[in-house]
């Protein structure tokens, strides 16, 4: 298991770097911050100065340089933009982007446990059909636009949700909807597809002919086996709600990663980006590893390696 | 006994303080609204207040400046500063008003008004500061504090309108100006104090009781953001918030609510007048003709523009009175077409494409102004594409130098000026040197250098010539004239204002009980 | 009697009684989603050619024409934008764009993630290394984010976008079909083939590809679905295209301002694209059920009431 960890979160580091230095390179390319910071006519002296206290003159190979030392102690410079440590500014967004994404992956997967377990139960049958049916339309609908309508419908028209923010409870209700539609979507025909293909294994039959009821049956067995499938792609969905959290940060000005992000492309904020970066790829890197474990702990019969 | 008598003294002297610090008709409350703005603060520096979207914040509010625009007769009156005069061509001096105090108690005196006059303008001291107030101040001035509230200016070149660019340097307390680095905490002279700041989030300020004018009613102000209009109109409608800046047409309300002012802002475009096709002033003026902005601005922007022909505002002295009525040159495609035949026919290539440069963000409703003007391009035969890019690379076209691979560019420009005076629009625009400048005439460039060291109604008919000129040349095609709007609660009062593009002033808010 | 016509006859009969068939056609849903699809792309390579200088014309006296009148002609039936463009026009226009768009990103993604994907496996070693690794480092950052990146620095337009889309999603293709290929190559007929002593080309083009195929292909129209919603979502955002280029992201994103007043501008393409991507979904689940009866329901009646256990 240790060899096994240790592999792994070397390749992970691996790819970071990777992901560090395509960012650090793109991210240069998009264009210098200095017309931001400057007004109109600045002296070519003060433009000088900022460009040696931002490191901006060297070179782009030795600055890469330079980044990958200060990278290597854990620093990522200062945000041109906030003014402030660029990694302090991502850590302090990266919280409410998880807490979103955590919990619209657990409405997510209870919905879809519920909804798939009832499509397999009554397979072929109407209410199989209409979840079915529903779960296809709502994997087909891009965020943005479920956003808008449940902007007109529950906050314009309805008055019953607030527009935007982060104040109360009430304002998380859409912001998590639009996250989740799509995965529920998706997860209710992974949970219907892998229940079908337990309920109808021999030894589900067997529980049944055994006398437990239908609920145990479903409950105990079924679940824990169809688990399995249901982890994996929970686990590749995950990884994209980052993108539904953009989307979320920008229509309903949710905070987030996500805003942090496009705010500091458009500001040419390198700092800010490279942290961000970092820090979500960390939190995808992690995450794919704990689905690895939890699926391991389930299923025994797949090897670590 | 000493004791008692000493502490009632104290007391005594504390209560004179607060009676003097707040005057008598004090209807103040503990009243906190909301307001929500279109763009992120990005500075709490009080040298970096010229953007609005800082300004909107901050100024009026944390800040005062030595000298203020006043948003009723336009011309310069006295805030920080009593009053002023010139004593010599090139040295000024400003008494300032006693007994002010910044938000965390220390005295407002001389030292730190030429401390933030010096700061704003950067130099070896401040290397990297990067202030965006400086480029209010073109020529090098030298401040120096001569006692407590007698302040002396010396410029390097005659500057009659001195007080007037004084009026855009913010005042900040003083240990925050020794600093090069930016101020993260503001400390001004206003009626509200800064509470706390969260990036990405929100801005807090409370009121502040030692402010040496009348106390503001409202207690205390939060600001947020939201990209979308329509949202911050919501918000407005909900309750959610109790102001909201940058409304569209679309969202205005006709109950009272939506309020409008005028902040002398034009909509106009800038033709790259060093390349083809518009080296040749006919093909400019046949832009002007092309455009049909009596159809196009009131439909697309309805009330937020009317159309308009010149650069810059009414109230700025470069306005030329008569020149809508008889020489502007309105929407007539066919004269549009015969001055492109004519310069074709003297071998200009009016084919070659030309990139329209433009930003989502220009105006409310912008981008589709701008698709309706491409299309009234097109159709007098020239050869139009939109690049809409963000704000940055859009500053990049619109600065010098003109790199010769670019194609020839026609800048869109939401330009305003408060000032009432064209030094703050024209060295920059128009001039050979000016950084955003792209045209190039040596008349134009005489008639501003001499307007900027004369004063008065000279100064005023110089700019007018200059003006002139430009509009001749067709340097400038203005578009329309924007008329800004702003949403109010049920129950808020507040009068907009000229300034109020730049500031608003909570304490000029008012909530009905 | 018999001419090579009647051999061609057999083989569409014969075609025609095929299970394959038989499943779809029975199944109305399947036949609607193949319908749109197709319908669309008639509209986008055969129509939206004849309309586009109609559609992109503006008329500012139209602006905000109200839908479902067709007294000024059929093209504004649907309404018209903030700029008196016929909205049905627009959505037409922009479907060329947005199925080229998917056509082409998800033809790029899969044939280099395919391709790439069986070398990789069948070959193994270093080689397979850093490819994976490379694929990790395009996974790892989320596609949208990328895409920002990457689009705010390069011009927008078709052919950039198209670019984009295709390099974000090769993972998914060299995964799938790497890990299909390891697995094949350890089949028995592999053997075989080695010890007879074709060689690799041999061996990968005519044993182990045409194994991996057929997944690849049903990934590449769920993905067709996929890629429909990210450009969408990018246009939306307001990178990727310049007007006079047209999607139906882009169009939502149009429409955005007037949701209280002229509804219709935004929720029209929103609708259109919720319909392409559903009937993409469909037609996938299809081809699925075709490889595997028992895990669909849309394709079958509720026949077998005998075997569902009740709760």
């Amino acid at each position: 298991m240790h060899t096994y960890l240790g592999r792994r979160l070397l390749s992970g580091f691996i790819t970071l770097l990777g992901v560090v230095v395509v960012v650090f390179f793109m991210s240069r390319l998009t264009g210098s911050p200095i017309d931001l910071f400057f007004p109109e006519g600045a002296e070519p002296a003060q433009i000088e100065a900022f460009n040696k206290a931002y490191g901006l003159d060297k070179p782009l190979v030795q600055q890469f340089g330079i980044f990958l030392l200060n990278v290597a102690q854990g620093d990522f410079g200062t945000s041109i933009w906030q003014q402030r440590p660029a990694m302090e500014a991502a850590l302090s967004e990266m919280p409410m982007t998880l807490l979103l994404a955590s919990i619209a992956m657990t409405i997510s997967v209870l919905v879809a446990l519920l909804l798939g377990s009832l499509a397999a139960v009554y397979r072929f049958r109407t209410v199989d059909r209409t979840i079915t049916i529903l779960s296809l339309m709502t994997s087909s609908m891009p965020h943005f636009w479920f956003a808008l309508v449940g902007i007109l419908i529950f906050a314009v028209q309805l008055r019953v949700l607030p527009t935007s923010g982060s104040n109360n409870w009430l304002s998380w209700v859409l912001p998590v909807a639009t996250v989740s539609i799509g995965p529920i979507g998706v997860l209710t025909q992974v949970v219907r597809g892998a229940m079908i293909d337990v309920l109808s294994s021999g030894y589900v039959r067997n529980a049944r002919a055994r006398g437990f009821s239908a609920r145990r049956v479903v409950y105990r067995h079924a679940l824990r086996n169809a688990a399995l499938p249901i982890i994996s792609v929970a686990g590749d969905i995950a990884a994209g709600m980052v993108n539904g959290a953009v989307i979320v940060s920008v229509v309903f000005a949710f905070p987030g990663i996500g805003r942090l992000i496009v705010g500091a492309i458009l500001n040419r904020d390198y700092p800010v980006l490279e942290a961000s970066v970092v820090v979500v790829g960390v939190s995808i890197i992690l995450l794919n590893l704990l689905i690895d474990i939890i699926c391991s702990i389930v299923d025994p019969r797949i090897r670590l390696n | 006994m000493k004791r008692g008598i000493i502490s009632s003294m104290i007391g005594m002297a504390g209560l004179a303080t607060m009676m003097t610090a707040v005057p008598a008709s004090a209807a103040t409350s503990n009243k906190a609204i909301t307001v929500v703005l279109a763009v992120e603060l990005d500075s709490l520096d009080p040298c970096d207040t010229q953007p609005a979207q800082n300004a909107n914040v901050v100024r009026g509010n944390i800040f005062e400046s030595l000298t203020h625009v006043s948003p009723v007769s336009g011309k310069i009156e006295p805030l920080l500063a009593d009053s002023w005069k010139q004593v010599s061509d090139k040295e000024w001096e400003f008494k300032l008003k006693k007994g002010v105090k910044f938000h965390d108690g220390t005295d407002f005196n001389a030292a730190a008004a030429a401390a933030n006059i010096m700061r704003t303008q950067g130099g070896p001291s401040y290397a990297g500061l990067a202030c965006l107030n400086s480029g209010q101040i073109p020529d090098p001035v030298k401040a120096e504090a001569v006692d407590d509230l007698t302040l002396k200016v010396t410029t390097t070149v005659v500057d009659p309108i001195l007080p007037l660019r004084l009026s855009y340097v913010d005042i900040g307390d003083l240990a925050s100006q020794t600093k090069a680095a930016k101020v993260l905490n503001a400390v001004g002279t206003g009626p509200y104090k800064f509470v706390s700041r969260k990036q990405g989030d929100s801005v807090k300020l409370t009121r502040f009781d030692g402010y040496w004018g009348t106390a503001p009613q409202i207690k205390d102000v939060t600001y947020i953001v939201r990209k979308e209009a329509t949202v911050r109109a919501s918000m407005v409608e909900t309750g959610e918030a109790q102001i909201a800046l940058s409304i569209q047409a679309q969202d205005a309300t006709d109950d009272g609510r939506t309020v409008t002012f005028k902040d002398n802002r034009i909509f106009v475009m800038r033709p790259m007048t060093f390349k083809e096709p518009f080296k040749d002033p006919r093909v400019r003026q046949a832009l002007s003709y092309a455009v049909d902005r009596d159809t196009i601005v009131p439909a697309i922007l309805g009330v937020t523009g009317a159309p308009y022909y010149q650069m810059l505002g009414p109230q700025v002295n470069a306005y030329l009175p008569d020149y809508d009525a008889k020489s502007a040159m309105k929407y007539n495609p066919a004269k549009a077409k015969e001055l492109i035949a004519a310069a074709k026919a003297d071998g200009h290539p009016v084919e070659t494409p030309i990139d329209i440069i433009t930003r989502p963000d220009i105006l409310p409703d912008g981008g589709e102004l701008v698709q309706a003007i491409a299309q009234n391009l097109k159709e007098v035969g020239l050869k139009v594409n939109i690049r809409s890019m963000e704000n940055t690379a859009w500053r990049e076209f619109l600065r010098q130098p003109f790199p010769p691979e670019q194609p020839a560019t026609l800048q869109m420009i939401s330009h305003d000026n408060t000032s009432g005076d064209a030094s703050f629009s024209f060295p920059k625009y128009i001039t050979c040197k000016g950084i955003n400048s792209a045209i190039c005439n040596p008349e134009i460039d005489k008639l501003i250098a001499e307007a900027e060291v004369a004063a008065g109604d000279k100064r005023a008919e110089l700019y007018r010539k200059a003006s002139e000129i430009l509009y001749k040349e067709a340097g400038f095609i203005g578009l329309a004239e924007q008329i800004r709007l702003i949403m109010l609660a049920e129950g808020v009062e507040y009068k907009a204002n000229p300034l109020s593009g730049l500031e608003i002033r909570i304490a000029d808010v008012r909530l009905k009980d | 009697m018999q001419s090579t016509p009647t051999i061609a006859n057999t083989r569409i009969r014969r075609w025609r009684a095929s299970p394959k068939w038989q499943m779809f056609t029975s199944s109305p849903l399947a036949v609607a989603s193949a319908c749109w699809l197709i319908f669309v792309v008639i509209l986008a390579f055969v129509v939206a050619p004849l309309v586009v200088d109609q559609a992109n014309h503006q008329t500012i006296a139209m602006r905000f024409y109200a839908p479902f009148r067709l007294d000024k002609g059929f093209a504004f039936f649907l309404g018209a934008d903030s700029l008196g463009r016929p909205i049905m026009l627009q959505l037409i226009v922009g479907a060329r764009t947005s199925v080229l768009i998917a056509i082409f990103a998800v033809s790029i993604s899969a044939a280099i993630g395919y391709t790439i994907g069986v070398i990789s496996g069948y070959f193994g070693g270093w080689v397979d290394n850093i490819l994976l690794r490379l694929a990790d480092i395009i996974h790892t950052v989320p596609s949208l984010l990328m895409a920002l990146v990457v689009l705010f620095i390069l011009q927008p337009s078709i052919f950039n976008l198209i670019i984009v889309l295709g390099i974000t999603r090769i993972p998914v293709y060299l995964r799938t079909s790497r890990t299909q290929t390891m697995e094949v190559r350890e089949r028995m007929f592999v053997e075989v083939s080695k010890a007879i002593g074709a060689s690799n080309w041999r061996i990968i083009t005519r044993d182990i590809a045409p194994l991996v195929f057929p997944t690849i292909r049903t990934l590449a129209m769920l993905e067709v679905s996929a890629v429909i919603l990210s450009a969408a979502s990018l246009t939306f955002l307001g990178i990727g295209l310049q007007r006079p280029d047209v999607d139906w992201g882009m169009m939502v994103a149009d429409g955005r301002a007037y949701l209280k007043s002229t509804w219709f501008v935004a929720v029209f393409p929103g609708i259109v694209i919720v319909l392409t991507a559903l009937a993409a979904n469909i037609l996938s689940n299809w081809l699925r059920a075709v490889e595997d009866p028992a895990q669909s329901t849309l394709f079958f009646r509720a026949k077998k009431k005998k075997e569902i256990v009740k709760a």
